[in-house]
């Protein structure tokens, strides 16, 4: 399958790049491919099966805040209107759990929380990227998972099991009748935060049995 | 809770039909810095918006007009410096970079400059879109509640404004500020202008002069429940889709002009 990554010169993004070019023919961008061109962007998805968009992952704080936030938003726009017009499949959306560091710790997350970012552009720019990819798969045209993840470690989400977890979202069967956006998160530890893979309509672990 | 019954307060996007509403109810009782992109002399060259849209007025000391990028956090900061609450009613529609700089990052800078001058009452504005056309957008639903979420889809400027509304929604809550955000769909005149008697209206207009008269009832409210207070600032119009109750309730506001002449038939208007 050929696959585009973005983000990748994040450490999500290239972990994606070193996984799937084993299996897969990969195109990688980073952020010197500016697909909020629409050009670029038709260019990065032609011919792709599926869009790994990671490029929200992590924001790059050395940004100014204006680029941070355009790019997030209106590179998100621009690659999913090609995408969508490319009838491209899938689009996986990279996200962070940063998201619910403002929760006392001893909550417990998952999906059903709402997302607390920090007033900043760099913890505003993954929302971006949420919001946006939302709206496309809300009017259709396009099935969209977003997974959260934590840290790259073990402390968070291992590179492994982060890059299972696209794997999975890369296979999950949406229903014609139900939604078209899933939202996962993925961390090693269940204690903080959980997931509603079983639950959701999507049922991404009882698919994954099947 | 401030509320601000006089005092001075800097409207951004002032060269806009909402803002120039706003300006004309607000000037005798506030101090108001007009900015926008262009200045006022080359706005008043250009036509209105729409017909009967209000084009602002040459600014008469204390008021003042100045020049400001929205999309320049140094200038907004600038000019939001020294007054008591802010308005922002920027917005830039069909263009797809400008958009997002006007709609989106004007708005953090915009509420980000609030936070560094200490202001806490902001007036933030946005559209309440009622037919983009996928099935997510209420258009086929009834009773719709100012606090329904904004499903803006993919439309350029309804999905713009969402973002920067959402910024603006974080910054509130992080910073407990006072908020008041004002959505709108479509404006006439209060005397329906051209349009004939019994020809209809949509279910989410709005006089501009009812338009204006909201942001002094926004500046003054104490009755805010949460940091970032979203309502329909609609006419009173018995479609059965939106509602004027909560700005009455939290307000105060309540529209004057209710278009009654244009959504009673010919008949139904000749027995008044």
């Amino acid at each position: 399958m050929k696959l585009l990554v973005t983000g990748a010169d994040n450490a999500l993004g290239e972990c994606a790049v070193r996984h799937f070019s084993v299996e897969h023919e990969v195109k990688a961008a980073g952020r010197e491919e500016d697909f909020r061109d629409p050009v670029v962007a038709a260019s990065l998805v032609e011919g792709v099966r599926a869009v790994l968009h990671l490029d929200g992952y992590s924001a790059d704080g050395s940004q100014a805040e204006f680029e941070l936030l355009d790019f997030s938003a209106r590179g998100t726009y621009v690659l999913m209107h090609a995408a969508r017009d490319a009838e491209v499949g899938r689009v996986v959306v990279g996200s962070t759990l940063g998201f619910f560091e403002d929760y006392p710790e001893d909550y417990v997350i998952n999906e059903d929380w709402r997302p607390l970012p920090k007033p900043d552009a760099v913890s505003l720019s993954p929302l971006m990227v949420e919001l946006t990819a939302r709206e496309f798969a809300r009017e259709g045209g396009i099935e969209a998972v977003c997974l959260r993840f934590g840290l790259l470690d073990d402390s968070g989400t291992p590179e492994a099991e982060a890059m299972k977890a696209i794997e999975e979202a890369l296979k999950l069967k949406f229903n014609r009748h139900s939604y078209r956006w899933g939202l996962f998160h993925v961390h090693s530890d269940g204690g903080r935060f959980t997931t509603m893979m079983k639950t959701s309509p999507l049922r991404m672990k009882e698919q994954q049995a099947d | 809770m401030a509320s601000i019954y006089s005092g001075r307060v800097c409207i951004f996007g002032a060269g806009g039909p909402v803002a120039a509403s706003a300006a004309q109810s607000l000037k005798n009782d506030y101090e108001l810095r007009l900015t926008d992109l262009r200045d006022v002399s080359e706005i008043l060259k250009s036509e209105p918006q729409s017909k009967g849209a209000p084009m602002p007025v040459v600014p008469e000391s204390p008021h003042e007009w100045r020049c400001v990028d929205v999309t320049d956090y140094e200038e907004v900061r600038s000019a939001a410096e020294g007054m008591d609450a802010l308005i922002n009613a920027t917005v830039l529609r069909p263009d797809p970079v400008l958009a997002f700089h006007v709609n989106l990052i004007g708005a953090y800078n915009v509420i980000k400059a609030a936070v560094d001058c200490g202001i806490t009452r902001i007036i933030h504005t946005g559209p309440r879109h009622t037919r983009l056309n996928h099935e997510g957008d209420y258009w086929y639903d009834f009773d719709i509640s100012d606090d329904a979420p904004l499903h803006p889809g993919t439309d350029l400027y309804a999905l713009t404004k969402y973002l920067g509304g959402n910024v603006v929604r974080v910054f509130a809550e992080a910073h407990k500020l006072e908020v008041v955000t004002f959505l709108y769909c479509g404006f006439n005149s209060g005397d329906g202008g051209d349009l004939k008697d019994g020809s209809g209206i949509g279910p989410f207009f709005t006089s501009w002069e009812d338009t204006g008269e909201a942001f002094r009832y926004g500046l003054r409210t104490t009755k805010l429940t949460q940091p970032y207070e979203v309502f329909d600032i609609v006419a009173n119009l018995p479609h059965g889709k939106y509602s004027s109750a909560k700005a009455e309730r939290l307000l105060g506001w309540k529209p004057k002009d209710n278009f009654e002449r244009l959504y009673k038939s010919k008949a139904g208007n000749a027995e008044e």
